[in-house]
């Protein structure tokens, strides 16, 4: 089974594209074939975080059609088991895609044959940007402590969630139901969801119930990186259960990946920091989330493989 | 899912009612923690208003449960209204886990990398050691336990850390299969076994496992 996870988060540097690259390498290490995409076009590199300086092939070959396939734009990597296509030398943002060329990488992604697909999905919140969460299996969201960086997760969240109640609602008559419910109620307020359903109950109830599933349904993390030890240390669980709470959406936090000086040196040398510091707490932070993206993917598994099991029944 | 406003002191607390005071304080500060003006948590979550609403609510439910005399009587309305029902009061009665067990839990667990890290000198000769069995097909029990007694931990220490019990740790040393509850329960406790002393768990998990058929 292919597991595509799609990792963003604020701008500012909170750090995508370290735990991007270096979840790449660990998931390699343990035998596991795994691809990044550098998805962040306009402002790639992930290529340098796992110290590669010069991609020869990227995305652009493939948006501009010079090539057929995305297999043909995967280099290797000097970790064993771990490939990159790069997004380098992209002069196109990804919110400047064209509907046919985002259409065309969004269909590609899911047929490439790899255990583990990651996304460094940058920080945008783009329509095009979104879209690329909905064609992965999990959302993994990255923050640093600060409210700057907190009020851009946020407001990622929403508007992923924005597009899975629209696509809920894609019908003509739910558009316009949707449309002037949004006007009324500007932003997602505090009983946004709440109104919301029981609104639509009125009008559909077997709508409101898919509509709850399928909010239910998403499958965000949440991870604090460059945590001092002055920051609280369950401030991402205070998040994940504000998200719970008001907007009845799952969201398990994944802990907090410490801040380390050393993480610099690492990136101007251009090693990846899990290879040059393996024995410091971050390293062991960063070892722990790939522990639970390995727990989650084996129980995706085996929850799916009951399914089946089921079926045949 | 109901409006703020039609929430019960329990919902908004996040409480079941057979909550005591010290529940109830503990709830009302990790709300406070979540909602007041500072919180970096709910930072740009709510607007002014919205925080205001919160804040009044919260304050209004702490001061009706915290003291016993009106809470009794907001239960009664309660049970009247027929939205909790009478058991509910027992404290005996099964709940679902509530947010401040989930947070105190969370916190307890969250020390534990922390005294991991001092560890990271021991970490590092373990994992040297560790290294050396990949060329070995096969890993034993015994394997492991000289390693483990090399880098100076003992099975308590990981049982502690873990919260599995020295003798199933024991039974993985010794190779006893048959007397860990399943395969599956021998997979994870190795794993978290392992995890105590070493950074990367999966090749050896693999090579001990290749023994049990
Ligand atoms: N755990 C950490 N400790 C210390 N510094 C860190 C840590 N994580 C990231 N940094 C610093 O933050 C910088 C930005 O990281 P990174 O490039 O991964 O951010 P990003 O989220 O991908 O940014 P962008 O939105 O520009 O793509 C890095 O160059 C590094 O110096
Ligand atoms: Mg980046």
């Amino acid at each position: 089974m292919r597991h595509i996870l799609a990792v963003g988060g604020g701008k500012g540097g909170s750090g995508k594209s370290f735990i991007s690259g270096n979840m790449g390498i660990l998931l390699a290490a343990r035998g596991k074939r795994t691809l990044l995409i550098d998805v962040d076009l306009g402002g790639a590199n992930l290529h340098t975080m796992i110290g590669i300086s010069y991609p020869r092939v990227s995305l652009s070959d493939f948006i501009s059609k010079d090539v057929e396939s995305l297999d043909d734009i995967v280099i290797p990597t000097a970790v064993p088991n771990l490939f990159l296509i790069s997004g380098a030398q992209n002069s196109l943002d990804i919110a400047n895609l064209h509907y046919q060329q985002k259409m065309r990488l969004l269909k590609a992604i899911p047929k490439l044959s790899f255990e583990y697909i990651i996304l460094d999905l940058g920080a945008g919140t783009s329509f095009n940007t979104i879209d690329f969460f909905m064609v992965s299996n999990y959302c993994l969201f990255v923050t640093t402590p600060e409210p700057t960086s907190i009020e851009n997760v946020y407001r990622l969240i929403r508007a992923i969630y924005l597009r899975k109640i629209k696509y809920v609602l894609n019908e003509d008559d739910f558009k316009a139901f949707l449309d002037g419910f949004l006007d009324r109620h500007k932003g997602i307020k505090l009983d946004f969801l709440a109104d919301l359903l029981s609104m639509l109950h009125r009008k559909d109830p077997e709508k409101a119930m898919i509509m709850k599933q399928t909010l239910q349904s998403l499958n965000f993390k949440l991870i604090v990186n460059q945590h001092r030890k002055q920051d609280r240390p369950d401030l991402g669980q205070l998040m994940a259960t504000l998200a719970r709470k008001h907007l009845a959406l799952k969201m398990d936090f994944w802990g907090n990946v410490s801040f380390d000086d050393r993480v610099h040196t690492a990136i101007c040398s251009k090693v990846p920091f899990i290879q040059k510091y393996p024995y410091t707490r971050t390293a062991t932070d960063l070892r722990e989330i790939c522990d639970s993206i390995m727990l989650l993917a084996e129980q995706t598994e085996e929850f799916q493989y009951a399914q089946q099991e089921l079926q045949f029944e | 899912m109901k409006q703020f406003d039609q929430q019960t002191y329990y919902e908004i607390l996040d409480l079941t009612p057979a909550a005591k005071p010290p529940d109830i304080r503990d709830a009302y500060r990790t709300a406070l923690e979540m909602y007041q003006d500072e919180s970096l948590a709910s930072y740009s979550f709510f607007d002014e208003d919205e925080r205001k609403t919160i804040l009044s609510k919260l304050e209004e439910a702490f001061l009706a449960l915290i003291d016993t005399d009106s809470k009794a009587d907001y239960d009664q309305d309660l049970i009247r209204r027929g939205l909790i029902n009478k058991d509910a009061l027992d404290p005996t009665a099964q709940h679902e886990p509530i947010l401040i067990d989930v947070l105190k839990r969370f916190r307890r667990e969250n020390r534990v990398p922390v005294i991991r890290s001092k560890n990271l000198k021991s970490r590092e000769m373990a994992d040297e050691h560790l290294n050396n069995l990949l060329n070995h097909d096969v890993i034993t029990g015994a394997d492991l336990r000289k390693i483990r007694i090399n880098v100076n931990i003992s099975l308590d220490q990981i049982s502690d850390e873990t919260k599995i019990r020295t003798t199933y740790l024991e039974a993985i040393e010794n190779d006893e299969f048959d007397k860990l509850p399943s395969r599956f329960h021998l997979k994870s406790f190795l794993r978290a076994y392992l995890k105590s002393f070493a950074s990367d768990v999966e090749p050896y998990v693999e090579r001990y496992l290749k023994r049990v058929e």
